[in-house]
């Protein structure tokens, strides 16, 4: 009797098990392997599926952290059979087979066998992404995918196009049918969208109301691709992970933060596009403020995408809106000029391909943020990213204040400076703290000195690729690195007004040389005592 | 001499002037080179490689350890045929981890005894551990447990490989928890079964799997010769995770749960006494063949989950039949990792030591 009862207890326990723990998994890797799927990829033929999502689905296969069965379907306008699509992916991949080392005959044959395996699960459909006939081609595609390659109907569709197709194709898709799993049916099916998620409030939430017209909410992953560089997920575990941080993290020791992504590259022939976006919609809505909401917000209650997007939002949400009027005061916005760079006459942005001779799109920001909670109450953020800037160098800086007592002014008062703690993103991405310490010598002298963290060198692989990382949490649902509808509402919130206040305003964006560090505008938002970092 | 240091020449130094040469080694190096390289140390390991086997294994990994762990590698080898004082020579280990970055370098100590004494050693490595940065153990081989007493409590963990072990040495094993309560113990057998692990916990996972998981009540894991306690750390992990603990009657292979009987098999397709002090090499190629989870019914078995390992094809096979479903036999890909994979992990990731150490005391009592 008791047996039986035991056994009932148990299959009473299983009618739910994702509500129960999984007793297997604790000791193991935290991440959840994930299930068989098919990707589509909607702008197959376009820039970002060759340079970045094949490649990097290609590196998680060879490392075998694809799911054991995969299906990886092109969608795009123009016309190409799967061959012709296979084969413009193995041109995407052939560095990667080629390797940097290894090019004897058993590594080449090995590389073929590895692209042979990949390359069985790649087919192409072609069909503009208006036609609905050619959604109904595509369900019927991938039911003989699946059922050809044994996948059990987990899709993702991942819309790496232009932003105006994002709606009409979700929308399509929902009319095909192919947008929700049949209920009961124990599939799923998720839509990754890149940026950009609007170009202000209005149309941002006009696209959260489309999508959601048809997905639920847990089904779309808005990808920003900064969220999976490692030293951005590595914010946390600085913060929340150490317990020398947290204590100092607040106003009473911080006097101020920077935030700034240097490019050292102009527009690139991007002209045309980047007439509609400028720095503000392109970096500083997305990457800066997800990286700004990373370094300021609370320890969440568990680390799950939900409590960690929570208090990211509650953080842009206690951003100080710069009302229109003010907006010169806060912000400032920079176009880079003409100049010469190691010998090499640059064009200004003006003289780029599809600009406009008069444009005002901006090609630098810089902005001076107040976040008005306990935590940070007085401590000014400021941020600032640019192209044509001397290098590329992306950071975040937190700036500690001065001891209260000055002892060593007297002596050596040009030497002594405040602590920074300086965190890397990119290019060599880790962290240094800068401290004062004692030089050598019978006198009582402080210098600068620099305790220096940086991953490349200090772990033995290099960091995986972005949209590696990010590709695999889609297959596994987690969304810790997705922005939330909510957190995208309340970036363009901020940012809007910031457009808002230069759309009104007569002063055009100050003129930088290509290759300087900006206009010299940006010097003047930061206080007296406070300077941008050197780079 | 400085050359061959940073070309990976072994430099003989006087071993009571082991940090001060390579002080002077590195600042030379550093004076010397007009580009660039970074000296990293991530750890203290302290690897013992007593026979010609380990020395061979030791070839081969400790480049991909500088590689992929770089850190102070103090390498110990006990020489019977030498006589005279401890010597030491030292070496750098280099490598470049991306096309166009500096070369990351880190440094290699051996110590050799002489007369096949190896009391000296202990002393030697603990004046030659990097200040604050974790101190580990790798024994490959099956000895150098007598190490672990002398280094006391500068080690913070120490790596076991019982692939080569008889399974009654597991009980050895099971001990070493109760000595050492807060060392970190670790296992590269143990690291080895995580494939299985993962397809386990992927399974349980599954809604259609997981009650079968709860109603088996058989285990029987196939082996090769060389893999027997792994097959035993596997069986012990699950079903001590499954809440399967308590021996009946102190009978091995019966588990008790509430009122309910286990049976667990552990079945060699060899004589595992044949395996047992195999060199690493040859104990790389032994490994789980398969898992079988079943109800047993009235004289029949009425369900089971079968996975199945097919190593040419780096592969598991699934086979699930139950009474009310029958699910389609599946494979996933299940590449082994290579001993250096292996080895890197297990540096990189602790294990859990709370769950290795219930699978190794119920592993006991299932062998």
């Amino acid at each position: 009797m008791g047996q039986r009862k035991s056994k009932m207890r148990l299959m009473n326990r299983s009618d739910h098990p994702e509500a129960e723990p999984n007793p297997l998994r604790a000791g193991l890797a935290r991440h959840r392997s994930p299930d068989p799927c098919t990707i589509v990829l909607f702008g197959a033929s376009g820039d970002l599926t060759h340079r970045k999502l094949v490649p990097a689905l290609f590196n998680l296969f060879r490392a075998g952290l694809l799911p054991p069965k995969i299906g990886i379907v092109g969608f795009a306008r123009r016309r190409k059979s799967d061959e012709e699509f296979r084969l413009e992916m193995r041109e995407a991949v052939q560095p990667q087979l080629e390797g940097p080392e290894d090019s004897s005959e058993a590594a080449e044959a090995e590389s073929k066998s590895l692209w042979g395996r990949f390359a069985g699960s790649i087919r192409y459909h072609t069909a503009p992404f208006e036609d609905a006939a050619g959604y109904r081609l595509l369900g019927e595609k991938l039911e003989n995918l699946e059922r050809e390659l044994g996948l059990p109907g987990h899709r993702i569709y991942y819309l790496a196009t232009a932003p105006e197709h994002f709606s009409p194709i979700v929308r399509r898709l929902g009319d095909a049918g192919l947008a929700r799993p049949a209920p009961g049916s124990g599939r799923w099916v998720r839509v990754v969208v890149e940026k950009p998620f609007g170009r202000d409030l209005e149309s941002a939430r006009r696209l959260n109301g489309e999508l959601l017209d048809v997905l639920e909410e847990s089904q779309i992953f808005r990808i920003d691709h900064y969220l999976g560089k490692e030293t951005v997920q590595n914010l946390l575990a600085l913060r929340f992970a150490n317990g020398i941080f947290e204590p100092l993290w607040n106003e009473k020791f911080i006097d101020h933060v920077q935030i700034t992504v240097a490019e050292q590259l102009g527009v690139e022939g991007r002209g045309g596009f980047y007439e509609t976006a400028g720095a503000l919609r392109d970096m500083v809505q997305n990457h800066m403020l997800q990286v700004l909401s990373l370094v300021a917000m609370e320890p969440p209650a568990a680390l799950e995408a939900d409590a960690i997007r929570d208090e990211k939002v509650k953080v842009l949400r206690a951003v100080r809106r710069i009302s229109p009027g003010s907006v010169e005061r806060h912000a400032v916005r920079g176009q880079y000029g003409p100049s010469t760079i190691l010998g090499r006459a640059v064009p200004g942005y003006t003289g780029e391909p599809g600009t406009s001779p008069d444009s005002r799109t901006e090609t630098y920001v810089a902005l001076r943020l107040a976040i008005e909670n306990w935590r940070w109450a007085g401590v000014p953020f400021f941020l600032r990213c640019g192209k044509r800037l001397p290098k590329r160098s992306s950071e975040v800086s937190i700036h500690f204040k001065k001891p209260p007592l000055h002892l060593f002014d007297q002596r050596e008062a040009s030497t002594v400076s405040p602590n920074e703690l300086i965190i890397n993103i990119q290019p060599d991405e880790g962290i240094a703290l800068r401290f004062g310490a004692k030089s050598p010598g019978p006198d009582l002298q402080v210098r600068q000195v620099k305790m220096d963290f940086r991953y490349g060198s200090a772990f033995g692989a290099p960091s995986p690729e972005a949209y590696e990382r990010l590709l695999l949490d889609t297959m596994t649902g987690d969304s810790t690195l997705f922005t939330r509808r909510d957190e995208v509402e309340a970036a363009w919130t901020l940012v809007t007004d910031i457009i808002e206040g230069w759309r009104l305003s007569t002063k055009p964006p100050a003129i930088y040389p290509a290759g300087s560090w900006g206009p010299e505008e940006a010097d003047k938002l930061l206080d007296a005592g406070r300077a941008w970092r050197r780079l | 001499m400085e050359a061959d240091f940073l070309s990976g020449i072994p430099v003989a130094v006087d071993p009571g002037k082991i940090e001060r040469e390579l002080s002077r080694l590195w600042k030379a190096e550093g004076n010397e080179r007009s580009a660039s390289f970074s000296r990293i140390c991530l750890s203290n390991l302290i690897v013992y490689l007593p026979d010609g086997a380990a020395r061979d294994w030791g070839g081969t990994i400790l480049p991909e350890i500088g590689r992929r762990f770089p850190s102070r590698l103090i390498v110990l080898i006990p020489q019977s045929a030498a006589s005279g004082p401890l010597s030491a020579s030292l070496m750098a280990r280099c490598h470049v981890p991306a096309p166009g970055h500096p070369p990351v370098c880190c440094e290699e100590i051996l110590l050799r005894s002489s007369g096949g004494r190896t009391e000296d050693f202990p002393w030697a490595v603990l004046s030659l551990l990097v200040p604050d940065l974790p101190a580990l153990l790798l024994l490959p081989g099956m000895e150098g447990g007598h190490l672990i007493g002398p280094l006391g409590r500068a080690l913070d963990r120490v790596i076991f490989d019982t692939r080569p072990w008889r399974l009654r040495d597991l009980e050895g094993f099971g001990r070493l928890f109760d000595l050492h309560p807060t060392l970190g113990i670790d296992d590269l057998g143990w690291r080895e079964t995580v494939g299985w692990r993962r397809i386990l916990g992927d399974l349980f996972d599954d809604p259609g799997i997981r009650p079968h998981f709860l109603r088996m009540d058989r285990i029987e894991i196939s082996h090769d010769a060389a893999a027997a306690c792994s097959a035993a750390l596997l069986g012990g992990w699950l079903t001590a995770r499954l809440g399967w603990g308590g021996t009946r009657g102190g009978e091995p292979g019966l588990l008790r749960r509430g009122g309910e009987t286990l049976r667990f098999v552990l079945r060699g397709t060899a004589d595992e006494s044949a395996a047992a002090g195999a060199s690493p090499r040859a104990v790389a190629s032994g490994s789980i063949r398969g898992l079988r989870l079943s109800q047993v019914g009235p004289g029949k078995e009425t369900a089971y989950l079968q996975l199945s390992h097919d190593a040419p094809q780096s592969a598991i096979r699934i086979d699930h039949h139950a009474e009310d479903s029958c699910v389609i036999p599946r494979r996933i890909p299940f590449p082994r990792p290579s001993e250096a994979e292996l080895v890197g992990s297990i540096l990189e990731r602790p294990t859990r030591r709370d769950i290795f150490e219930e699978a190794v005391r119920v592993a006991c009592r299932l062998a």
